[in-house]
């Protein structure tokens, strides 16, 4: 039971639920796995979104196009025929084991939570993924620039500009979350690395290719780290030496 | 008001927004859908959702609405067990129970979804239930058991 829901709405237009997610004690609600397991007591109305959201998922050579209602296990299921090496395929199954909860978790929740824990956001920030956001009107931008401000309606990456695309991820086991997630990708003779993990939140650093050597591998975990805390999985020097391991490795491969 | 199927039978419930459906299971007598922690992690929760193994704790109960609820009570018909469960039994796949239904209801996702299951496909099933006592060897051969058993049955059905 989440005890503080007063009321659930469910708007006819993406207007009006933009409008209502504004007002204080609101939330969207579309799969919501994240939102019922935290049951925050200060949220009061949730505003479902369910009707508003495609659920349908575009996959070609060109582009990948994810609609916000659509569930990470829908995601994995259109994708595994088209392309078995899709790198979000592994990010979604690494982002959620539990295939009871990856039929819940949709894309849209994925993005919107922000969360930098999860592999598949790290994933879409490496390989700037454009966000069709609701804010009164329909807009586009890449995910790296989104202040997390209106509705996502639309996840789309294209993968025909991309010349390689890899993940790495640290974690105690394996089904854990990640402590540190690192996505990289090359394209136009620069390697950019999304660094993620239990950390405040999600990073990007370009380097040119002719500029990749020892000493910009440890300026970018220098100055990821800095999103990083100290706790139980290790120290922040540990944490820097992660991520400067998967960001050479990653480089190394891409 | 919400409507949906719960095990053949139509439900028509009219309950306090932010009730789940696994708060209403419970109250309802459906024990075989068990509380394991309020994050899903566990699966002990698990019901089918339109065939699909989700986690009752997750879902609030108006987004159910329209959908088709399976649980285990609704495999066994009278004394006879589903050959599933029967699998189960035979493979000693069973130790304290708490997590069993969850499984059984995963397998049953993965047999109406996928013909030819592979082991792989089992794993990643049950990988959203978890078990403290016998581990998932024994279930996953269970679960190997009735897809194959399955298989030839349909096959011999042809």
């Amino acid at each position: 039971m989440w005890y503080s829901i007063k009321s659930i709405q469910t708007p006819q237009t993406l207007d009006e639920a933009f409008l209502q997610q504004q007002q204080e004690g609101s939330a969207l609600f579309s799969g919501g796995s994240y939102l019922v397991a935290e049951k925050n007591p200060s949220i009061r109305t949730l505003i479902d979104i369910n009707g508003l959201v495609d659920n349908f998922v575009n996959a070609d050579d060109k582009a990948v196009t994810i609609q916000a209602g659509a569930t990470l296990q829908s995601f994995m299921d259109t994708v595994k025929p088209i392309n078995p090496n899709c790198r979000l395929f592994d990010g979604a199954r690494a982002s959620c084991p539990s295939k009871n909860i990856r039929n819940q978790r949709t894309f849209g929740g994925e993005v919107g939570q922000n969360r930098p824990n999860s592999d598949a956001l790290v994933f879409l920030h490496a390989v700037d993924a454009d966000l069709t956001i609701y804010t009164g009107s329909e807009r586009t931008i890449s995910i790296r620039e989104w202040d997390g401000n209106g509705i996502v309606t639309q996840i789309a990456y294209y993968p025909n500009k991309i010349e390689s695309i890899e993940l790495q991820r640290f974690s105690v086991l394996q089904s854990a979350p990640a402590i540190v997630i690192v996505g990289g990708i090359r394209r136009s003779g620069q390697l950019e690395f999304a660094i993620g993990g239990t950390a405040h939140k999600i990073q990007t650093f370009n380097v040119m290719m002719n500029n990749w050597n020892k000493n910009s591998i440890s300026e970018i975990a220098k100055n990821a780290v800095r999103q990083f805390i100290p706790d139980h999985f290790g120290s922040l020097a540990y944490k820097e030496s992660l991520i400067a391991t998967a960001v050479k490795r990653l480089g190394d491969a891409l | 008001m919400t409507t949906f199927q719960l095990n053949g039978k139509t439900v028509i419930v009219d309950l306090r927004p932010g009730t789940t459906l696994l708060d209403y299971l419970r109250q309802e007598g459906f024990f075989s859908v068990k509380y394991g922690s309020d994050k899903g992690e566990t699966g002990a929760d698990s019901v089918l959702v339109d065939g699909k193994i989700m986690n009752a704790s997750l879902m609030l109960i108006h987004t159910v609405n329209g959908k088709t609820i399976e649980t285990v009570e609704s495999f066994a018909t009278g004394r006879d067990v589903h050959p599933l469960q029967d699998a189960f039994i035979e493979e000693g796949a069973i130790q304290c129970g708490y997590c069993t239904p969850g499984m059984i209801l995963a397998i049953e996702s993965l047999a109406r979804e996928i013909e030819t299951p592979s082991e792989d496909n089992v794993k990643d099933v049950l990988a959203g239930v978890y078990c403290r006592c016998t581990g998932y060897v024994k279930p996953i051969k269970a679960a190997i058991k009735y897809l194959a058993a399955k298989n030839t049955k349909g096959h011999e059905g042809k």
